[in-house]
């Protein structure tokens, strides 16, 4: 190891000095506004700690409670034609966000999933993804860029929600190699969670607060590919300047 | 008094800034050289620092720490050298507010010194780019940040195991490579 652990000089103490200064003073100029409670105001949601994991307009409504007590750890699959009419209710719903010209707009219906009464929707381009999770009487959509998966088995690409509230819910959006087949979630209140893959895509979603604490990824023939342990969101690309 | 790390991060989740410059002054030197090594770039190095230490800010109520942040911020140091050109973009805005250095009594000295670092940073850069990536990473951290192998696992998300087989993977490609270049 020593061959590989070059001598560096320690950073210049005037300048750790001024970065810290000037970090402290970026943090606490940012924190009477942070980031969550601009998508807060903006959009007007609902007074409860709002995970806003990257840097996108991902808003989630809160579904009633019926349609909550209908979720299923395994997810069922959508018949063609109630997927089809998920995907272009999605579009149109992205597209109708206040943010959405933000973004370059994700069209194609990559991966659809229902949980009880909740069908899920996430579509993709190469630089951004939309969600919608569409309950029988509202729809909860969210926009943002995506990340480059690289040689990497996953990369988390948002892990929105709510923590807490009366109806607390999680979501899951990673993008996955294509050997990935099957994708599991363990949370740490104990759920485990079957996730769909399709297409590069990984999505899931659970009613409570509680943070995904593991991730176990499969190919085809059931061989583990990766576990990954408290899975975080990967860094998210700067904005383009097309946008 | 010291106080530890668990104490700053709790104030630090309360938005108290002043916590969160205790723990840049604490732990910025050890991500600074993490930063130089991966990049071999000094300057670059400085300002990942700064980046990091923001992204860390920026994304603090998602993190559970327990004891050193280190882990976390090497995480994200890992992350941010990734991705150093576009990450730079982001938080430029933010960098150009670091006010310019104080004029420096033994100048040609410290930039020898940097010029020095970075040549045989970049050196080792080439000599680890033989390595598949995610077997450089492990190999970086376990080399550059003092972490246990347990740690290391925890900042890269993987499992003990991966961190010790892609070790020892990695291990006998550099020991060939090596061994290569001396006959």
């Amino acid at each position: 190891m020593d061959q590989i652990t070059p001598d560096v000089p320690t950073m210049n103490p005037t300048r750790l000095q001024a970065r810290r200064h000037a970090l402290v003073a970026e943090v606490v100029g940012k924190t009477e506004t942070p980031m969550r409670r601009k998508f807060a105001l903006r959009f007007a949601l609902p007074a409860v700690a709002v995970v806003t994991a990257v840097a996108a307009a991902v808003v989630l409504l809160i579904p009633e409670p019926s349609a909550y007590a209908s979720w299923t750890a395994e997810p069922q699959s959508t018949s063609p034609a109630i997927a089809a009419s998920s995907v272009e209710d999605c579009r149109a719903r992205i597209a109708e966000m206040p943010t959405a010209s933000q973004f370059t707009m994700p069209t194609d219906g990559v991966l659809t999933e229902q949980r009880g009464e909740i069908t899920t929707v996430v579509l993709a381009s190469k630089d951004s993804f939309g969600v919608c999770l569409r309950t029988p009487h509202q729809t909860l959509t969210g926009i943002g860029d995506t990340v480059d998966l690289g040689a990497d088995s996953m990369q988390v690409v948002a892990l929105p929600g709510m923590r807490s509230g009366n109806e607390p819910a999680r979501v899951f959006l990673a993008r996955v190699s294509p050997v990935v087949s099957t994708a599991r979630i363990d949370t740490t209140d104990g759920r485990h969670v079957t996730a769909t893959v399709n297409q590069g895509w990984c999505v899931a979603w659970w009613p409570s607060g509680a943070d995904a604490s593991r991730i176990t990824l499969n190919d085809q023939a059931g061989n583990l590919i990766e576990s990954i342990d408290q899975p975080t969101v990967a860094p998210v690309p700067a904005p383009t300047t097309s946008r | 008094m010291v106080t530890d790390d668990q104490e700053l991060w709790g104030r630090v989740l309360e938005g108290d800034g002043e916590a969160f410059g205790e723990l840049f002054q604490r732990h910025a030197p050890a991500v600074f050289g993490y930063c130089l090594r991966r990049t071999g770039e000094w300057a670059v190095a400085e300002d990942l620092v700064s980046v990091v230490f923001l992204e860390t800010w920026r994304k603090r109520t998602d993190v559970v720490t327990q004891g050193s942040v280190l882990p976390w911020l090497y995480s994200v140091a890992l992350g941010v050298t990734r991705n150093h050109r576009r990450a730079q973009h982001r938080y430029r805005a933010a960098l150009t507010r670091v006010p310019a250095p104080f004029p420096h009594t033994d100048h040609a000295d410290e930039v020898t010194q940097q010029v020095d670092a970075e040549r045989r940073t970049k050196d080792v850069i080439r000599e680890l780019s033989r390595l598949p990536r995610r077997d450089r990473e492990v190999v970086e951290m376990c080399a550059w940040s003092g972490l246990t192998q347990s740690e290391i696992a925890q900042a890269l998300g993987i499992p003990l195991g991966t961190v010790k087989s892609r070790l020892a993977r990695a291990q006998r490609t550099l020991r060939g490579v090596l061994a290569a270049e001396r006959s």
